[in-house]
Formats: C-alpha cells, sequence, structure tokens
C-alpha cells in the first residue's frame, strides 16, 4: 500500500475552510455609509475648525471663554454647492469621529463618514471633506459621544436671506495626506482645569491626565513631524 | 490505611488548609467593603455632595455630580472624602440600553451598569493623582472607547 | 448597479454550492445503495446493523467511509477531524485578533469586523473544537474501553452529528458580534455596532448545537451504563469511561437552563418581553447562561484529564497511583461544578450573599483539581522511567498550564480580586492557559498516539511533532502570562483599542499568538505528509491495546 493523500485532502480543505470562513468573516456587509464625489472645482469652499471634546463640539476661540458668544455644538450655515473642509482637532484625548446625516436628528442608517476615528493625542488634527450638494437641514455628530457631540447644518439656496456662515478660515489646515505635524505639550505655568482645580506640569502625560483646556495659552505646543494616520470607515 | 492513601491525604489536608485560610480572608474582606444588592432603577437618584450619578452608555461614561454638573469619561474627586457612586445604564436616543461595567483598576473597584437597576459602591480615595478606568463589559462596537481618568485632588 | 453584481455573485456561488454537494450527494447515495445491496445479499434487512456487525472486529481508519457508516467509531472519526478543521478556523480567527492589536487603535480590523471574528472565534473553538474533540474521541475509544456488546443509536449519534455541523456553520454565517455569551439586550441590538444583523440564525444554530449535545450525551450515558460488556464492571471500569461518564451527565444535567433562555432570546427577538429592562429583567439571561456557562468549561476538561490517566502508564511505565480517588476527584468536580456558575457573575449588583456563596464554592473546587494533580505528579514521581515522547511532552505541559491556570482560577474566586480583574484579559489568560494546555494539548497528544490507527500504520514525523509542541507550549505560555499580568492592571477583555500604555502587554501576546501559529501550521504539514508516506508500522494504538481481539471475546462479537 503506498501513501495515501487523505492528509493532504485535510491540509487543503482546512485552508480552503479558512479562507472562506475569514473571507466571509470580515468581508464587507451592506452599511449605511453614504459616498460622495467631491467635484475638483466647486463653487464654494469653506475651511471648519471644530475642536473635539466629548462635552460637545467647540470651535477656535478657548472653551467656555466667550460668554456664550460662540456657542459648543454651532449651528453651521453653507451656501448649497460648497465643499466644506472639516479639521477636526483633539482636546480631550479621547476617540471621537464626525459624521453627518440628512435630517434633524443622528441616523445611522444612512450618514456620511467624514472622519473617521481619530488618534486620541490632544492636538492631533483630521481632516475631512463633504460636499453641501443639496438644500436642507443636516445633522453632524461624533458616534462614540451621540448624544452630546451633535449639532446642526444648514445648507442654505443660493439667494437666501440667511448669512452664510463665516467661520474662520483655519491657517493651520494643512491638505489631507500630506505631513500634519502632531504637537506634544509642556506647560509653562498653572493651567486652569475644566472643574476649577489647576495643574502645573512639564509632562504631556499630565496633559492626558488634567483635562486642561488644550487651548489655554500656558500649554507650549511643540510640533513634532508625524504623518497623520486617521481611519475612515 | 497505607502509606500511599496516607501521603495523599497530608496533600488534602494541606490544600483544605490552604483553602480554609483564603476563603476566612475573602469573607473578612468582602465584609468591609459596601456593595450591595442592586436596587431597581427609579429614575431617582440620591442625592449628596459626596454621591456622583454615574451612566453608562453606548459609548461613553456620564458623571454628574450634585450640582448637576456632568462631565464624560472623567470625573473629579476629594481625596479622603467617601463617595458613592450610583451606577446604572441608559439608552441613547431610539436605542435599548445594554450592559456595561465601570472597572477602575488602581482603585480596585468593579461594577456593572444594568439597565432597569442602580448598582452603588462606595470608595474612600486616599492618594491625589489620576486613576485610569474602563468599560470591562463588552457593549457593542466602540466598547474600547469607554474608557477615561478619574482624577483625585485636594 | 453594484445590487446586480452581488447579485449575479451570489447566484454563481450558491450554483457552485450546489453542484458539488449534488456530486457529493450523488456520490454517497450510490455506495448507501452498494451497502444495502450487500446487506440484502447476507439476509440483512437493515444495512446499518449490517455496517456496525462487519465493523465491530476491525480497527476502523480515517477514510470517507466514515460518512457512510453509523458505527460508534466512524461517529468519532467524523467528530474528531471536523472538529480539527474548526480548531484551525477558529485559531485563524484567533491569530487575525493578535495581528489587529499590534498598534493602539483599530488598524487591522475595525471595530466591527474585530467584534464579529472575536464572537467567531471563541464560539467555534468552544462548541465546535473543544465539544467535538471531547465527543469525537469519546465515541472513539469508548467502544474498546468498555467492551461494547452492541453498537447502538448509530442513527441518532449520526443525527447529532449533521445537526451539530450545521449549527456550527450557521454561527459563521451569521456574521454575529455578540461575543459568545449572547447577552441581551445586546443580542437583541441588530445592527452592525451591536450583535450583527443576523444574530437569530447564531441563536438557532447554538440551539441546534446544543440539541446535538443532549441526543451524544444521552446515547453516550446508555453505552457505557447499559451496553458494557459484562466483563467491564462499574469498579474497574477504565478512568477515561469513567470521565466520559462524568461529562456527559454535568452536560445533560446542566444544559436545559441555557437552551431555555436562548429559547426566550429567540422570543425577544420578535416580541421582547423577556431580557428587556422595562417588562423583564435583563440580569436573568446571565444567571440561566452561567448555569451552563461555568459546566462548559469543565466539559472539555474532565475527559482530557482521563485521557492522561490512560495515556500516562505507557510512557512512565507505572499505574495510576490512586484509581479510586482519580475517579472521586472527577466525580466530585462534576457536582461542585454546577455550584460554582455564580462566579462569574460576582460584580453585577446580585448582593454580597451571592459573591461569598460562589466564592466559597469556587474555593472548595480547587479540592479535586488538587487530588488530580497530585493523582498526575505521584504516578510520575514513582515511575520508573518517564518516555518523553511528544504525547508525553504534551502531557507534562498541560499538568504545569493546569496548575498556573487553576492557581490563577483560585485567586480569581476571591471577591476582591474578582472586582478587579472580571472582564479583563486576566480571565482571558486563565481560562487560555487550561484550555490551551488541557484540553488542546492533550487532545494533541490523543491525537498523535491514534494516529497510526487513523492513517492505517503510519508515523508521524518526530521532530515536526517536537516542533509543534514546542512552539504550541511555549507560544501558548508567553501568551497566556502576557495576558494575566496585563489583565490585572485592569486591561479590558473584547476591545480593538486600548489604553497606549498597555502595548507591552499586548506585543508580548502578539508574539505569543504568532509563535503557536506556526506550530499549528506545522502540525498541519506533518499531518499532510505523514500521511502521504507508506505505511511503516501495525494500526495498533497504545490507548486500544486489545484490539483487535482474538475472536472469542465480547468486542468481535462473541457474546
Amino acid at each position: 500500500m503506498n501513501g495515501s493523500k487523505g492528509g493532504v485532502a485535510f491540509a487543503v480543505i482546512v485552508v480552503l475552510s479558512i479562507a472562506v470562513a475569514v473571507g466571509f468573516a470580515i468581508s464587507p456587509q451592506p452599511t449605511s455609509v453614504l459616498s460622495q464625489v467631491i467635484p475638483p472645482n466647486p463653487a464654494y469652499t469653506n475651511s471648519t475648525t471644530l475642536y473635539a471634546n466629548a462635552a460637545g463640539w467647540d470651535t477656535p476661540t478657548p472653551y467656555g471663554n466667550t460668554n456664550g458668544a460662540i456657542p459648543v455644538n454651532p449651528t453651521l450655515n453653507y451656501t448649497v454647492g460648497t465643499v466644506v473642509t472639516f479639521t477636526v482637532i483633539e482636546t480631550d484625548s479621547l476617540p471621537h469621529n464626525l459624521y453627518i446625516a440628512k435630517g434633524t436628528s443622528e441616523n445611522l442608517a444612512s450618514y456620511y463618514s467624514v472622519i473617521g476615528a481619530i488618534n486620541p493625542i490632544p492636538g492631533s488634527k483630521y481632516t475631512g471633506e463633504w460636499y453641501a450638494q443639496t438644500p436642507g437641514v443636516y445633522t453632524y455628530w461624533c458616534q462614540v459621544h451621540p448624544t452630546t457631540m451633535v449639532g446642526t447644518i444648514n445648507v442654505l439656496p443660493v439667494n437666501s436671506t440667511s448669512i452664510s456662515n463665516n467661520m474662520v478660515k483655519s491657517t493651520e489646515l494643512a491638505p489631507a495626506g500630506v505631513h500634519t505635524p502632531a504637537i506634544q505639550s509642556s506647560f509653562s505655568h498653572a493651567v486652569n482645569t475644566h472643574d476649577g482645580s489647576s495643574v502645573t506640569s512639564h509632562n504631556s502625560l499630565d496633559l492626558i491626565n488634567c483635562q486642561c483646556f488644550a487651548t489655554d495659552p500656558a500649554i507650549i505646543w511643540t510640533p513634532i513631524e508625524q504623518i497623520a494616520t486617521g481611519i475612515r470607515i | 490505611m497505607n502509606k500511599k492513601t496516607k501521603v495523599e491525604l497530608m496533600w488534602i489536608l494541606g490544600v483544605i488548609a490552604v483553602l480554609a485560610v483564603s476563603m476566612v480572608w475573602n469573607i473578612m474582606l468582602v465584609d468591609n467593603q459596601s456593595a450591595e444588592i442592586a436596587q431597581a432603577d427609579t429614575g431617582k437618584i440620591p442625592t449628596g455632595p459626596y454621591v456622583i450619578d454615574v451612566v453608562g452608555r453606548q459609548w461613553d461614561w456620564a458623571f454628574t455630580n450634585y450640582t448637576g454638573n456632568t462631565t464624560y469619561d472623567a470625573f473629579t474627586v476629594q481625596v479622603n472624602h467617601t463617595y458613592t457612586l450610583v451606577i446604572t445604564s441608559e439608552p441613547n436616543p431610539g436605542s435599548t440600553a445594554v450592559i456595561h461595567s465601570l472597572l477602575i483598576p488602581q482603585m480596585g473597584l468593579q461594577s456593572y451598569a444594568v439597565p432597569g437597576q442602580t448598582n452603588v459602591i462606595q470608595f474612600t480615595p486616599t492618594h491625589v493623582g489620576s486613576y485610569y478606568f474602563v468599560c470591562v463589559e463588552y457593549c457593542g462596537e466602540y466598547h474600547y472607547t469607554m474608557r477615561g481618568y478619574m482624577t483625585v485632588v485636594n | 448597479m453594484a445590487l446586480y453584481i452581488t447579485l449575479l455573485e451570489y447566484s454563481i456561488a450558491m450554483s457552485l454550492v450546489g453542484v458539488v454537494a449534488f456530486f457529493i450527494y450523488y456520490l454517497y447515495s450510490s455506495r448507501r445503495d452498494a451497502l444495502a445491496e450487500d446487506a440484502e445479499s447476507h439476509d440483512y434487512i437493515d444495512p446499518a446493523s449490517y455496517a456496525r456487525d462487519q465493523l465491530k472486529t476491525k480497527q476502523r481508519f480515517a477514510d470517507w467511509s466514515i460518512f457512510l457508516y453509523n458505527d460508534s467509531k466512524s461517529i468519532g472519526l467524523r467528530f474528531i477531524f471536523t472538529s480539527l478543521l474548526f480548531f484551525f478556523i477558529a485559531g485563524a480567527f484567533g491569530i487575525l485578533l493578535r495581528v489587529s492589536l499590534t498598534v493602539p487603535t483599530p488598524s487591522v480590523l475595525s471595530p466591527d469586523q474585530y467584534d464579529i471574528v472575536l464572537t467567531q472565534h471563541a464560539t467555534l473553538m468552544l462548541y465546535m473544537w473543544a465539544m467535538g474533540i471531547t465527543v469525537g474521541l469519546a465515541y472513539y475509544l469508548l467502544p474498546t474501553a468498555i467492551k461494547v456488546r452492541r453498537d447502538n443509536m448509530g442513527s441518532y449519534s449520526s443525527f447529532a452529528y449533521w445537526i451539530w455541523l450545521l449549527g456550527g456553520i450557521f454561527i459563521v454565517l451569521s456574521r454575529t458580534s455578540t461575543r459568545w455569551y449572547f447577552y441581551p439586550p445586546l443580542a437583541l441590538q441588530g445592527t452592525l455596532s451591536g450583535a450583527g444583523a443576523d444574530n437569530w440564525l447564531a441563536v438557532i444554530g447554538l440551539e441546534m448545537i446544543f440539541v446535538a449535545i443532549m441526543i451524544i450525551c444521552i446515547v453516550v450515558i446508555r453505552m457505557i451504563l447499559m451496553d458494557r460488556s459484562e466483563s467491564v464492571k462499574l469498579g474497574n471500569m477504565s478512568i477515561y469511561a469513567w470521565s466520559v461518564l462524568f461529562t456527559m451527565i454535568l452536560a445533560v444535567l446542566s444544559a436545559g437552563p441555557v437552551m431555555i433562555a436562548l429559547g426566550m432570546l429567540f422570543y425577544d427577538f420578535f416580541n421582547p418581553i423577556f431580557f428587556t429592562a422595562s417588562s423583564g429583567n435583563v440580569l436573568l439571561f446571565t444567571i440561566l447562561f452561567w448555569f451552563w456557562g461555568h459546566p462548559i468549561v469543565y466539559i472539555p476538561v474532565i475527559p482530557f484529564f482521563g485521557l492522561i490517566y490512560e495515556m500516562m502508564p505507557t510512557f512512565t511505565g507505572n499505574k495510576v497511583y490512586s484509581y479510586s480517588s482519580a475517579v472521586f476527584g472527577l466525580g466530585l468536580l462534576l457536582v461542585l461544578s454546577m455550584l460554582v456558575w455564580g462566579h462569574h457573575l460576582m460584580n453585577s449588583g446580585l448582593g454580597v450573599a451571592w459573591d461569598l456563596f460562589f466564592s466559597t464554592a469556587s474555593f472548595f473546587i480547587v479540592i479535586p483539581s488538587a487530588i488530580t494533580v497530585f493523582n498526575y505528579i505521584a504516578t510520575m514521581w514513582t515511575a520508573p522511567r518517564i518516555r518523553m515522547t511528544t504525547p508525553m511532552l504534551f502531557i507534562i505541559n498541560g499538568i504545569i498550564d493546569f496548575i498556573i491556570g487553576g492557581i490563577t482560577g483560585v485567586m480569581q474566586s476571591n471577591v476582591g480580586v474578582n472586582e478587579i480583574v472580571h472582564g479583563t484579559y486576566w480571565v482571558t489568560g486563565h481560562f487560555h492557559f487550561i484550555f490551551l494546555g488541557v484540553t488542546t494539548g492533550i487532545a494533541f497528544a490523543a491525537f498523535y498516539v491514534l494516529f497510526p490507527t487513523f492513517t492505517r500504520g503510519r508515523k508521524y514525523n518526530e521532530r515536526l511533532a517536537g516542533w509543534h509542541f514546542a512552539l504550541t507550549a511555549i507560544g501558548s505560555f508567553i501568551m497566556s502570562a502576557a495576558w494575566t499580568t496585563g489583565g490585572f492592571l485592569g486591561m479590558p477583555r473584547a476591545v480593538d483599542g486600548y489604553f497606549p500604555f498597555f502595548q507591552p502587554f499586548q506585543d508580548t501576546a502578539i508574539l505569543g499568538g504568532l509563535i503557536i501559529g506556526v506550530g499549528q501550521l506545522i502540525f498541519l504539514y506533518n499531518i499532510a505528509s505523514s500521511w502521504l508516506k507508506a505505511p511503516s508500522t501495525d494500526t495498533s494504538n497504545i490507548l486500544e491495546p486489545d484490539f483487535p481481539e482474538p475472536s472469542g471475546s465480547a468486542v468481535s462479537g462473541g457474546r
């Protein structure tokens, strides 16, 4: 009796089954993420910078220092046909992302994933583009903190009398895909935290721990070269 | 009783002795903790200066202190005061609540956040600093993001 | 447009599957017809019993005819090879999990993919590999161990096999991401970020697996208690047979609540009344589940304790130190493992009395484990020599891993420690020590021992087997140790991302996991290449020393 190919057959079945099972398990399921084609020459462009904080999306002026003049989770207004470049800056060392859906509330059945999970190092920045193609009311939110980081976007017709959003055109903005400097921090003097206590440190790890205002001028940001690696879901 | 049985019996008695010590120590330690049996969640939480209402949601922890101030994935306590955490789980809009578990490893504290009931644990921080906490009961896709820091200040 | 392409892909795939299935069925039915004709020509009405009577006096080898005949050894071989197939599949999932945790944020797998792979890894490993190899070795070895007079209920066992296999396939098809606990209310969230849209299919699959387990338990208990030869009394039955008897009794006693719970869960998909916060009780499912959840982790361990008792005498030249305490220890494990299940729920708010009761009971269950380990060590201590063959190496490694895993187990029985480590990688480390060391390790040892019989007299390559052992043992130790220490610092389970300061523990565990993976590839290659060689030895094996027997004995058909 010569050699039998039973073992080889078994091994082949094993390898094929692994391939089928793994391929099937991680294959993309029908999802609700919408895709968009961003036109290369849009009628309007806009840069919007949002600070990602679990208590709410914040705008470039320091958190809480405007006496409510610029609110948390601001309502954003854009003219129809605008390609908006969102920049999200991490402040509280927690994961965040940015989704937009049509309608007055979060809609996980059908949404745009503008910025996927961001690296939770305070100061890291991610950009994503969104094309305001049709007029109407939209909702933008962070799916990790969907009850607190949610706001409204109004896409207004061209000749609307409402004023289009004059958000600060961020001068720090870097185009997506290029080296975006990540930032480490040290403190020059005592920093006030969200709950009124204060922290003094020269250690960037303490920035993560202190829940400080990331835009506090006491914090010195030192750019270090690092390629931003955001994950778009 | 032959020699083999004697050796085996000595081994078993030794094991039982070690276990008995562990059991007694266990009972003594547990009696000193205040982990009460859960109560049904009535929506009302006891208030007081050292009571923190903890709500686990998909996917963050919301800590509300007695002033009504809510912080997310972070909270601050004062050292050498006894705090009571009242822990429950609430749904996101349009969804159902799921089970979470708050673990603060460096304080040795854990309690499930179960929809429909409140679990109460008490602790007294004795050192200033930052203590990390995590969610250790699988609650969906972003289970890994339900983590943060508890800051103990003077 | 995308929809049409998907439909086209699915149609082509389904057609191919249909063609292959039809071809296989054609082969099978033509063989069955040939068997029926053969049976009739020998004046048998029932082809199945004709086949069993033909096979009773022969060694049973591993070939495709195991799907045709319903005697216990064929059923056993089906379970052994199918569970080994699922071991490799679930193991590949495990490697995928490790590799996707190389950085603290989701990288290789997105969080929803990670949760699917995690659920599949755990569920398939437990219900397909661990249960399957336990049942397979029981079916294969019991008839000769207890010298059965007749081999009955083969059709029931065959049916159970197919139901079990189909249940496992359903679980894979469902792409469920609910973790192997299936806790509601998460299990009822049919979204990608919850439990997956087809979690109901996984619940059906799991219930099917339980039906199969119930059938198997009844068949095997009947075989041991009623079909035993008169020359094999309960008092001198092989320890392996005792261990299988205890395991099957344990399974049949503890599976009821979880089958009910899964039924209630399935009902909740359509009308949520049982496990909701408003009209039911969320923790009720966890209580029903863990009543089974603890025995299920003893079921794949007790028979392998029995197998160690069977294999150790051959490699040490010494009888087991004490037969009665071996049986007593295993029996005590059966009783106590139905009393400790609440230690999985110590932090859920069920109260201090609950915690203390189950903590104390968990301390008690150390006693039978201590009896068993003492028996092993005493047998080896008083032995004239120890032959370090590959199976013996797996046995020694299994005992060491069980000691370590057992110590971490008794530590986590302590309520204060449990409060720190529940839900962290400490628990993962604890049970991987035991599952990789005892269940998987001893299953490999038994497979190597039975290899000449399966393959009609071929020897496996000892060097490759040595490498397989070394990589599995070292890799699993590194991985489980890293998890245990990281878990004590609070590293959570079931996560696709983690605090960066856990990086060293994850890196070490990834290294261990990769080492294990390479070891299993060597194992697969060893099986394939050794089987390709010509037979070089006889088909006997050390677990069945008296088989095949000269005619006139109970096994060969004489009464």
